[in-house]
C-alpha cells in the first residue's frame, strides 16, 4: 500500500424496503411490516426492525414468518418505487463526491478524501449524508468510514439502524481482529467454511496466519489476498459507476478443465451469480458475453444478443452455453471460464410485459432472499451441484 | 462417381438443396453435397448438422453410378455458369471433372463416407396432412417464435396432433401465435412435438413447386422429425425442452371483454405510421380506444409523434393500451385476412386478435 490514504465512506440503507412502505404508509410506523412473503410459499424479503424482534428476518419462509408474527403486517414488492427512492439518496451521496459507486439499490462506496476540505473530515461528511438522507426521504442509513472499501462495508453494518463508525486509519487490524469470520467482506462460503474447519472463528484468527499457511488453506492466489484483507489492506478505488457497463463473474480453476459437463456445471453457478447481481442492481442486459482462458494465457471472449433486456439467470446460462458449445472446448482445457451480461438497461425501463415470465421473476426474487441470507449454497439447482469442480474462489468482480 | 444428366433438373434440385449446406462450420463436410446415383436416379442431399434435406430425381436421361461429396456452393456456381443441355461428373483421382458443353471444371471433393449417414426414422408417429393448409398454419405462427439464442423451447414451433385436428404453436414469451386446422390426421391419440423453426423454413421452400393437393407426412420419433414431400425429405432435431402451456396464457372472453372489429388495411397502414416515430429502442406505440375511435400513436423524444384515427364500433370506457409496434407488424405481416378481431381489456392485460381462421394472436402490452 503505497498510495496515500484514502477516506471512504461506505453507506447502507436501514430496512430499506420496509422502511419505504412505512414512511410512505404512515399507519404502518412502529409495526412490524414484512416485505414479501404474501403467498404460502413466498419468502420474506425485506423485515422492519420491528418485525426483526419476533425473529422474521429476510429470507424467511413466509409460513414461518406467519407463525412467528402473526399480527405482521405483510406486503408485496414494489422494485420500481424502490429504484426511484434509490436515485434520490444516490443523488444525496453525489452531494459529497463525484466518486460514487452504487453495489445495489440500497447501498453505495463513496471515495471523500479530496472533498474533506470542502465539507470536513470523513465523519463530518457521513454525518451530514445521514441529516440529508433524512432531509430528503425521511429514511435512515448507517455509514462506516474507513481507509480503504472493505473495512468500510465492515464498519457499516456494526451499529444499525442509523450507526456511524469511524475506524482510523492504521487502527484496523485492532478494529477487524475481534469481529466474527462472516463479517470478512469477500471470503465466499467455500473460503469460510475451510477457516470454520481449521477451528477458526474471527478474522484475528486469519490475521496470525502467515502468508505460507494462508497458501495452504485457500492457494495461491487466495493467501495473498485473504492476508490483506484481514489486516483492511484493500487498495480498490472507488469506481463511479452510475451507469454499470457490465456485470460479470469469473472462476480460475485449480486444474484445467476440459469435461464438457464440469464447464456447464461451472457456467451455471457464474450465471446465476451475474443474475443475481444484475436483479440486486436492478439492471437487464442484452449481450451475453463467455471469457474463455486456455492455458497459460490464451483467452477468448465470444457473445451474443438476445432479443429483450434479461436478468434471468436461465437465459444467461443457455446463451452462454451455446457460446462454449460452439467453440472447441472438448479438444482443449480449460483454465478460465467467465460470463457477463453487457448492454444494461434499467429494469424498471422495461416495460414489455410477460406471458409466462411473472412467476419465474417472483420465483427469482425468492432465490435471491434465500441466497443474501444462507449464502450462495442454500438453494442450487440439481444440476449445478450434481457435479462439482474443484475450483479458486469466484472472483467479485466489481461493475466495470 | 459416373454421372450424366440433364443440365436443367440436376441444377434445380442442387438449388433446392445447397442453401442448407453453412458456408462456415467446424465441420467441413457439412459444407459438401452428397451425391448418389444409382438405377437411374440421383439424389442429392445436404445438411448443417441440425437439417437434412435430401431430394430425389429420375426424369429421364439419368445414367451413372457411384457417390460423390463436392463442395455445395463452388458446385452450384459451376453448375449455373455452364452451357449446354446435359452436365458430367467423372471421378479422376483426387479430383471430380465437371463437364457442360464444351466447358470443365475440376472440383475438390471430399470422402463421401465422411458426410453423415440420415437413417430413415423407423416406427415413430405418422401424420399426412395437406402439404398447403399445414404451411399455412406454419406461416401464420414460425414469426413468433424466439430467434434469439438459448430460448430453446421458444426457438421452435409446437405441433399438436389430435385425430381430429392439428396445431401449430409459437411464442417468445411476449406474444403467442397459434392457428390451427380441421383434418382427419389418423393418430389415436393426442401428440406434440416442437418443431425446429430452421426444418420449418426449409419446408416452405422445398414446397415452392409441388401441386395445390400435394401432402406432406409428417414422421416423429423422440428426437427427430422427418417431412416427405414427393420426392423430397427433410429430416431435423425435434427441439428439446417443454413447451410452456399455452392454453394458460389464452384469454377468455370474460378476461378480456372488449371487442372490437378492425378494417385491416387501415390498421396496418396506421401502424406503419407510429412505427416511424416510435423510436429505436424500446419502441411503442399506443392504442386509445374511445367512443367509436380507434388512434394509433406514437411520440419519442428526438424523434417527434404521429397520431392517427380510424373509426371503430366501441362503446365501453376508454382504453389506452401501449404495445412493440413489430409485434403488431410481424403479425399483419403473416396473417393474410382482411378482418379482423381485436379483444383487450385494459393497459395492463394481453391483447388478442383473432380472424376468421381459426387464429389466434396474443400481445402482451408494454407498461411502463
Amino acid at each position: 500500500m503505497t498510495s496515500p490514504a484514502r477516506t471512504i465512506l461506505h453507506a447502507d440503507m436501514d430496512a430499506f424496503y420496509a422502511s419505504i412502505e412505512q414512511r410512505d404508509h404512515p399507519e404502518l410506523r412502529g409495526k412490524p411490516v414484512i416485505i414479501g412473503g404474501m403467498g404460502k410459499r413466498g419468502v420474506v424479503s425485506t423485515a422492519s426492525y420491528e418485525a426483526r424482534k419476533f425473529g422474521v428476518h429476510s429470507a424467511l419462509p413466509a409460513s414461518i414468518a406467519h407463525q412467528r408474527c402473526p399480527h405482521g403486517i405483510f406486503l408485496p414488492t414494489r422494485m420500481a418505487h424502490y429504484a426511484a427512492v434509490s436515485r434520490q439518496i444516490m443523488d444525496v451521496f453525489a452531494r459529497y463526491t463525484p466518486l460514487v459507486e452504487p453495489l445495489s439499490l440500497d447501498e453505495a462506496f463513496m471515495d471523500v478524501t479530496d472533498s474533506e476540505t470542502l465539507f470536513g473530515s470523513g465523519e463530518t461528511i457521513a454525518k451530514r449524508i445521514q441529516d440529508d438522507v433524512r432531509d430528503v426521504t425521511q429514511l435512515s442509513v448507517s455509514i462506516g468510514v474507513a481507509a480503504s472499501k472493505s473495512v468500510a462495508k465492515i464498519a457499516s453494518d456494526l451499529r444499525k439502524p442509523e450507526g456511524l463508525v469511524v475506524v482510523p486509519s492504521n487502527t484496523e487490524l485492532m478494529f477487524l481482529a475481534p469481529l466474527p469470520l462472516a463479517m470478512l467482506w469477500g471470503a465466499g462460503k467455500r473460503t469460510q467454511e475451510r477457516f470454520a474447519a481449521r477451528g477458526m472463528s474471527t478474522i484475528g484468527d486469519v490475521q496470525d496466519l502467515s502468508i505460507e499457511e494462508l497458501r495452504e488453506i485457500c492457494g495461491e492466489g487466495g493467501a495473498e489476498h485473504y492476508w490483506h484483507l484481514a489486516r483492511g489492506l484493500d487498495d480498490r478505488g472507488v469506481s463511479p459507476a452510475r451507469e454499470a457497463r457490465s456485470i460479470s463473474h469469473e472462476t480460475t480453476f485449480r486444474d484445467d478443465v476440459a469435461d464438457r459437463d464440469a464447464l456447464h456445471a461451472v457456467l451455471l453457478d457464474l450465471s446465476e451469480a451475474v443474475g443475481r447481481r444484475l436483479r440486486k442492481h436492478g439492471l437487464k442486459g442484452t449481450t451475453v458475453k463467455l471469457k474463455l482462458r486456455y492455458p497459460p494465457f490464451q483467452t477468448l471472449s465470444r457473445q451474443a444478443k438476445v432479443e429483450s433486456p434479461t436478468w434471468d439467470d436461465t437465459l444467461v446460462y443457455q446463451c452462454a452455453r451455446d457460446l462454449l458449445d460452439a467453440t472447441r472446448t472438448t479438444e482443449r482445457p480449460v483454465r478460465l471460464l467467465g460470463v457477463g451480461v453487457s448492454d444494461l438497461v434499467a429494469a424498471d425501463d422495461v416495460g414489455q410485459t410477460q406471458l409466462f415470465g411473472a412467476r419465474d421473476e417472483r420465483m427469482l426474487e425468492t432465490l435471491d432472499a434465500i441466497k443474501d441470507r444462507f449464502g450462495e449454497g442454500a438453494v442450487r439447482r440439481s444440476s449445478s451441484s450434481t457435479r462439482r469442480h474443484d475450483r479458486g474462489d469466484e472472483i467479485y468482480d466489481p461493475v466495470d | 462417381m459416373e454421372l450424366v444428366s440433364p443440365r436443367e433438373a440436376f441444377l434445380q434440385h442442387l438449388q433446392l438443396v445447397a442453401p442448407i449446406s453453412p458456408t462456415r462450420s467446424p465441420r467441413p463436410i457439412f459444407k459438401d453435397v452428397l451425391l448418389e446415383a444409382r438405377d437411374g436416379s440421383v439424389t442429392l442431399t445436404a445438411t448443417d448438422g441440425d437439417v437434412t434435406l435430401r431430394t430425389t430425381y429420375e426424369t429421364g436421361g439419368v445414367a451413372g453410378s457411384g457417390r460423390a461429396a463436392l463442395p455445395a456452393a463452388t458446385l452450384l456456381s459451376a453448375v449455373r455458369s455452364l452451357s449446354g443441355d446435359e452436365i458430367a461428373i467423372h471421378e479422376k483421382g483426387a479430383y471430380h471433372e465437371l463437364t457442360g458443353g464444351t466447358s470443365v471444371f475440376k472440383l475438390k471433393g471430399d470422402e463421401p463416407d465422411v458426410f453423415p449417414t440420415i437413417e430413415p426414422i423407423e416406427g415413430g408417429k405418422r401424420v399426412e396432412v395437406p402439404l398447403r393448409a399445414f404451411l399455412e398454419l406454419a406461416q401464420r405462427t414460425m414469426f413468433a417464435a424466439a430467434r434469439e439464442m438459448g430460448r430453446y423451447a421458444f426457438n421452435g414451433v409446437l405441433l399438436e396432433v389430435t385425430p381430429s385436428e392439428l396445431t401449430l404453436v409459437a411464442t417468445d414469451g411476449r406474444r403467442l401465435s397459434l392457428a390451427s386446422m380441421k383434418a382427419e390426421t389418423g393418430v389415436s391419440e393426442n401428440a406434440s412435438v416442437i418443431l425446429p423453426l430452421k426444418g420449418l423454413a426449409q419446408l416452405q421452400r422445398a414446397s415452392g413447386d409441388l401441386p395445390d393437393d400435394a401432402k406432406v407426412l409428417i414422421v416423429v420419433d423422440d428426437n427427430r422429425v422427418s417431412m416427405r414431400l414427393g420426392m423430397t425429405e427433410l429430416f431435423a432435431q425435434l427441439v428439446e425442452g417443454e413447451f410452456p402451456n399455452f392454453r394458460a396464457v389464452v384469454p377468455a372472453d370474460t378476461q378480456i371483454p372488449h371487442s372490437v372489429d378492425i378494417v385491416r388495411v387501415d390498421f396496418e397502414d396506421a401502424i406503419r405510421r407510429a412505427s416511424v416515430t416510435a423510436g429505436e429502442e424500446s419502441r411503442s406505440i399506443q392504442l386509445r380506444f374511445d367512443a367509436d375511435a380507434l388512434t394509433i400513436s406514437s411520440r419519442h423524444d428526438g424523434v417527434g409523434e404521429s397520431q392517427s384515427t380510424m373509426p371503430i364500433r366501441y362503446g365501453g370506457d376508454v382504453v389506452e393500451i401501449r404495445f412493440n409496434p413489430d409485434f403488431l407488424g410481424d403479425y399483419l405481416k403473416h396473417v393474410p385476412d382482411s378482418s379482423l378481431t381485436f379483444r383487450f381489456k385494459d393497459r395492463a392485460s394481453a391483447g388478442c386478435f383473432t380472424t376468421s381462421e381459426e387464429n389466434t394472436y396474443i400481445v402482451m402490452p408494454i407498461t411502463s
